[in-house]
């Protein structure tokens, strides 16, 4: 039975990707979807691109695997981690892990972002993040004077 | 400077993401990381401000006015608080005085805050289940006055990483805690003058305990009886073979700047700490497991000031294949009159080893 449990998962622009319910049921809004409709075997998910979706799929797939292991998820994750250094595609992960409801994933994903900030000065989070200075010249004025550490012991961008 | 294009390549809107994973990723940089991350644009200043995200402050090496300032955002939420090598009286009372619901408090090498300021804070905290308390040598009369405070705490952990070994008194601390912190369930304490009967009262006292650690209690024999009733009542019970007084002689005080190098025997683990007074002690135990911790703590200071220890740590660690746990924390009081290199022998017999330690043989204690 455990066999035929698959369900097909279609992104924004129309390709379709096979994955085992148990798989696909970590995300809590694809298991929302199932279980109103048991019926269809094709979930459209309109907001995940295919690229995005084949990342989560992997995700998804290797969290499986591991089970319960948390040492095995934790390597599994670093696996998964290495070499994701593309701001957009850090980017479209966490708005599909968000969408699709994936903790782990969304967790994973924050924890790596928020590594590549830290210890970083505002000015380098702005331009790494497209991020506009958009505090009012008193507001600034303000920031800075309560912040005035924040620029020190920064390393050098 | 463009926040919008119509390129392909333009770069994501990382600031109109939702306010939930914003506030995830900031969370996960930390309380100081938030505070630095609240300068970035008015949207994260703005989730920032929700004091929800402050309900769990976590800092080390920093400025008074920081800690102030996260305790602020989080206007009374605050649930747990853990501070590490900073702190004042003066702030431990602004915490309290503000998060009255504060359920666990951890001090670590805060060496700035007396006895008189935590009694002071517990005042306004009758909430915390959760008092651990590392390398601050605290009295047995603040435990006890403390416990009568905070009547709920149910974890409390004492860890010093100098044992003294009194002469004319022992168990103080366990009738403070036997008598005053009877919802007692876990207990760990490290380096105290504790001896059986001390751990019979608190058996005896502290009739809920679940959990028990105890380590470099040089005066604890463990005996048969001890054992058998800590196996009925402790479910989770940590106490080190090894933990008896003929460890004693093995203690080295030198004096500084006279030492920086120790050669340690192999498959020995040893701790260190220095103490105020600039004396260097050495001893055989296997309990500081924290180790990259500390390095990191070294390393945050100034590496430069410290490259002597760095190297004999490397040392160790290398000629050691057996985990060799070093504790350290105290180092950052070392200044840098310590740039001599001297070799300790390993002091296997029943003296301690000392070569040119000038004064500091008679350093046991105090």
């Amino acid at each position: 039975m455990a066999e035929e449990n698959t369900i097909t998962l279609k992104s924004s622009d129309g390709k379709e990707f096979l994955i085992s319910k148990k798989a696909a049921t970590l995300s809590e809004t694809i298991k929302a979807m199932v279980e109103e409709d048991n019926s269809s075997s094709v979930f459209p998910l309109t907001v995940v691109d295919s690229k995005t979706l084949a990342d989560v799929i992997t995700f998804l797939n290797k969290h499986v695997d591991c089970g319960d292991d948390d040492d095995k998820k934790k390597s599994c994750d670093e696996e998964f981690m290495a070499g994701k250094d593309d701001m957009k595609d850090l980017f479209d992960l966490v708005v599909a892990a968000n969408y699709l409801d994936v903790k782990d994933l969304l967790d994973l994903i924050c924890g790596k972002i928020a590594d590549m900030m830290q210890g970083k000065s505002p000015e380098w989070v702005r331009k790494t993040f497209n991020i506009q200075n958009d505090f009012s010249p008193e507001e600034e004025a303000k920031v800075r004077e309560e912040y005035a550490w924040a620029h020190e012991g920064v390393e050098e961008d | 400077m463009t926040s919008s294009s119509d390129s392909v390549d333009a770069a994501p809107p990382w600031v109109e993401l939702p306010r939930e994973i914003t506030a995830t990723i900031l969370l996960k940089l930390g309380t100081i990381g938030m505070l630095k991350a609240e300068a970035v644009c008015t949207t994260w200043r703005s989730v920032c401000k929700d004091p929800g995200l402050w309900r769990s402050i976590d800092m080390h090496f920093t400025e008074v006015e920081m800690c102030c300032l996260a305790v602020d955002r989080s206007q009374g939420q605050l649930n747990d608080i853990k501070i590490q090598f900073f702190g004042t009286d003066e702030m431990l009372l602004y915490i309290s005085q503000r998060c009255g619901r504060l359920r666990s408090l951890q001090l670590k090498s805060c060496y700035d805050i007396t006895d008189e300021g935590l009694i002071e804070a517990v005042k306004n905290l009758p909430l915390p289940e959760e008092l651990h308390i590392y390398y601050n040598p605290i009295r047995a009369e603040t435990i006890e006055t403390v416990g009568r405070t905070c009547e709920n705490v149910k974890s409390f952990k004492l860890n010093r990483h100098v044992y003294i070994p009194y002469r004319d008194r022992y168990d103080f601390e366990a009738l403070a805690i036997a008598k005053n912190m009877p919802e007692l369930r876990h207990l760990q304490i490290c380096g105290s003058d504790l001896t059986d009967d001390g751990l019979l009262l608190i058996l005896d006292g502290c009739s809920k305990l679940e959990s028990l650690y105890l380590f470099m209690c040089f005066n604890l024999h463990f005996g048969e009886n001890l054992r058998r009733l800590c196996a009925q009542r402790i479910k989770d019970l940590k106490v080190p073979q090894i933990m008896s007084l003929t460890w004693l002689p093995s203690l080295v005080a030198v004096r500084l700047p006279s030492l920086v190098a120790v050669r340690l025997p192999v498959g020995r683990t040893r701790s260190f700490s220095l103490t105020d007074d600039g004396s260097f002690y050495i001893y055989l135990d296997n309990i500081w497991n924290d180790f990259k911790w500390v390095l990191n703590g070294i390393l945050n200071i100034d590496s430069n000031q410290y490259l002597p220890l760095l190297t004999f740590i490397s040392s160790v660690l290398v000629n050691d294949s057996t985990s060799v746990q070093l504790h350290a924390s105290r180092f950052i009081v070392v200044t840098t009159e310590v740039d001599g290199i001297l070799v300790v022998p390993e002091c296997g017999g029943a003296t301690g080893g000392l070569e040119e330690g000038d004064d500091g043989g008679d350093k046991e204690q105090s």
